[in-house]
């Protein structure tokens, strides 16, 4: 009897037959080693976005450059706005943070106020400045 | 006054238009609507903007509601014609700035009540079909599509109304934002028929009452009006002999924002003057009618044979090179207070106590004849019609005188004819068949001073009276003293 176990035996006990056939996360044995592959979609950590000097009111909606949906969408409760938010492998178009602050609905109103930043492992302080329009 | 969402939809592409209601609303309305659209979450119902969509629109400035709002509809937002005619007090522009509708705001005395419409590149704008109510207009006006300006963005408000003198504005539109037409309009008193009175054609105006049919002929012309020659640009002429002020009237009509005619290649509701280079009377393109007098626009000429034969001095014209021309003015002289069989003489007074009798002019005719031949023209202010004539110290009256022809002569050439014979024109040369006599008719050309003489030293013996007296354009007159000599 070997003193290794077979290919059978670790695939049978990794569920092999629950992950994607053709791409997607795999655990390979080569060499007698075990590693996961993450999809570029996986999460590699978490970015805190910090939004500071927002109108009360106003709605934050952060979504990715490239459009889609919106990771977050709400309305300020306090001029400091902490967002939670997941970072992805490098070059992953998620990573790219469109953030609009808009309060127009009641006066005072505001200019639009748009900027961007970069989800990086870690956190982020950004300064909204919002013009007033009137 | 705030926009709903029953009065405009959005697509999803951005384009907004029409739905519902008809309110007017400004500009910094609309910019304030988008504004709170695009702060929400998510569209709602048919208003395709929120803050997942891009930032709809820009103001030029902050908020203002006292000023006019220079908007620029961002990303996609659109508006149309239609939808332009919803909003007021301000500029929208669109597609990166390629599309512009700009404000025009007509302030002035007398617009309250009264008609308005506006003319671009030739044409009515809209087609003539008002949004405005009557009175002053605060409303947008295209002036730019895909990037040119239409016209160099140049608008022309007028007003035109039958019944009120005439005004428009050149609105430099091209800026932006809102822009001012500043205009005046006031009843005109001397328009008296109705507009369903005339009827207008290329050139003509036709009028019902009196009948008449006016008709321009434009083209340069060389006329001779009171001893004055000069070019103009075109002839007023017309039907029926009427009178000035209905003809007046009927070009007014012509001009007026119902007009059907065309007048010198362009329609009438926008026709402005007769040359470029003219300057033009707002209030009434052909000219103002003042004091039962027709002040006629630059560069027309008026057929003198239209003329009614009470409207001779009822007209005034500019020419071509700007001269202003007045028809001739016919004046006499009368000298009263005398009795039957006095001599009368009357002529120019010479400065130095006697008749000037230097004329340069001589007459040459053969005895018996009843016509002499001057050796030049005479003077513009002596009658062509019945006259006398003095010809080597004979008096003689004529019946008329035709360039250098004097016809008619009584008596006639006496005896050895004349030959180069000195001659003058006195005004008045007879015994007196009455209390009073006067001159033959004759043309105004300057004031002059005239010497009367009246002598009788037979039946009712005077001494001579002598005295000079001042010609004007109202003519001359004068009392004889008779001083009995007995």
């Amino acid at each position: 009897m070997s003193m290794f176990p077979s290919f059978g035996q670790i695939a049978g006990a990794l569920d092999i037959a629950a992950l994607p056939t053709l791409r997607g996360r795999q655990y390979s044995s080569a060499g007698g080693f075990l590693s996961a592959a993450r999809l570029a979609t996986d999460p590699i950590g978490t970015f805190t976005l910090t939004l500071t000097n927002v109108v009360v009111g106003s709605r934050v909606n952060i979504s990715p450059v490239a459009g889609g949906s919106p990771f977050y969408d709400d309305l300020a409760a306090a001029s400091s706005v902490v967002v939670p938010l997941s970072v992805y492998a490098p070059g992953n178009p998620s990573n790219d943070l469109l953030i609009k602050v808009r309060s127009a609905s009641g006066s005072p109103t505001y200019q639009p106020y748009e900027t961007q930043a970069t989800a990086v492992v870690g956190a982020q302080s950004v300064f909204v400045s919002q013009i007033p329009d009137e | 006054m705030t926009i709903t969402s029953t009065d405009f939809a959005i697509s999803g592409g951005g384009a907004i238009t029409n739905v519902g209601g008809s309110t007017v609303y400004t500009v910094l309305e609309l910019h304030a609507w988008l504004q709170d659209l695009a702060d929400n979450a998510a569209p709602s119902a048919d208003d395709n903007v929120s803050i997942l969509g891009a930032n709809p629109s820009q103001l030029a400035g902050k908020r203002n509601a006292s000023r006019p709002a220079a908007l620029t509809l961002l990303n996609g937002v659109t508006i149309d014609n239609a939808v332009s005619q919803r909003f007021k007090f301000g500029s929208i522009e669109q597609n990166s700035g390629n599309d512009l509708w700009t404000g025009i705001n007509t302030i002035g005395s007398g617009l309250a009540g009264r008609s308005h419409y506006v003319v671009q590149n030739g044409a009515k704008y809209n087609s003539g079909t008002k949004w405005w109510a009557a009175g002053p207009v605060q409303a947008l006006f295209k002036v730019k599509a895909s990037g040119s300006l239409i016209a160099a963005g140049i608008v022309t408000v007028f007003s035109r109304e039958w019944g009120y003198a005439y005004s428009h504005f050149d609105v430099d539109c091209s800026a932006g934002s809102e822009q001012v037409a500043a205009l005046s309009v006031a009843a005109d008193a001397n328009i008296t028929r109705l507009t369903g009175n005339y009827t207008g054609g290329t050139n003509t105006v036709t009028s019902t009452s009196p009948s008449t049919v006016v008709t321009l002929t434009p083209g340069t012309v060389s006329r001779t009006l009171g001893g004055v020659t000069k070019n103009y640009k075109g002839i007023i002429s017309w039907t029926g002999t009427a009178r000035l002020n209905e003809v007046w009237q009927a070009l007014q009509w012509g001009c007026t924002e119902a007009s059907n005619a065309t007048l010198n290649g362009v329609a009438g509701w926008q026709y402005r003057k007769l040359d470029a280079a003219y300057t033009e009377n707002q209030a009434a393109p052909f000219g103002t009618y003042a004091g039962g007098k027709w002040f006629v626009a630059r560069g027309w000429w008026v057929d003198t044979a239209s003329l009614n034969s009470l409207d001779l001095q009822g007209y005034q014209l500019v020419s071509d090179d700007g001269t202003t021309v007045s028809p001739p003015i016919s004046i006499g002289i009368s000298v009263g207070s005398m009795v039957a069989g006095d001599y009368v003489l009357v002529g120019k007074d010479d400065g130095a106590g006697g008749f000037n009798t230097t004329t340069g002019i001589t007459s040459t005719g053969s005895a018996s004849a009843t016509t002499v031949t001057l050796s030049g023209a005479p003077a513009g202010d002596v009658p062509t019609g019945a006259g006398v004539i003095r010809i080597a110290g004979n008096a003689h009256s004529y019946t008329g005188i035709s360039g250098v022809t004097v016809s008619g002569l009584s008596p006639a050439v006496p005896g050895g004819g004349y030959s180069a014979a000195a001659t003058w024109f006195p005004y008045l040369d007879k015994v007196a068949a009455s209390s009073g006599e006067s001159s033959g008719s004759f043309i105004y050309a300057a004031d002059f001073t005239a010497r009367v003489r009246v002598r009788n030293g037979g039946g009712s013996p005077i001494q001579p009276f002598e005295t000079t007296f001042s010609v004007t354009t109202a003519g001359g007159s004068v009392n004889a003293i008779r001083a009995s000599d007995t």
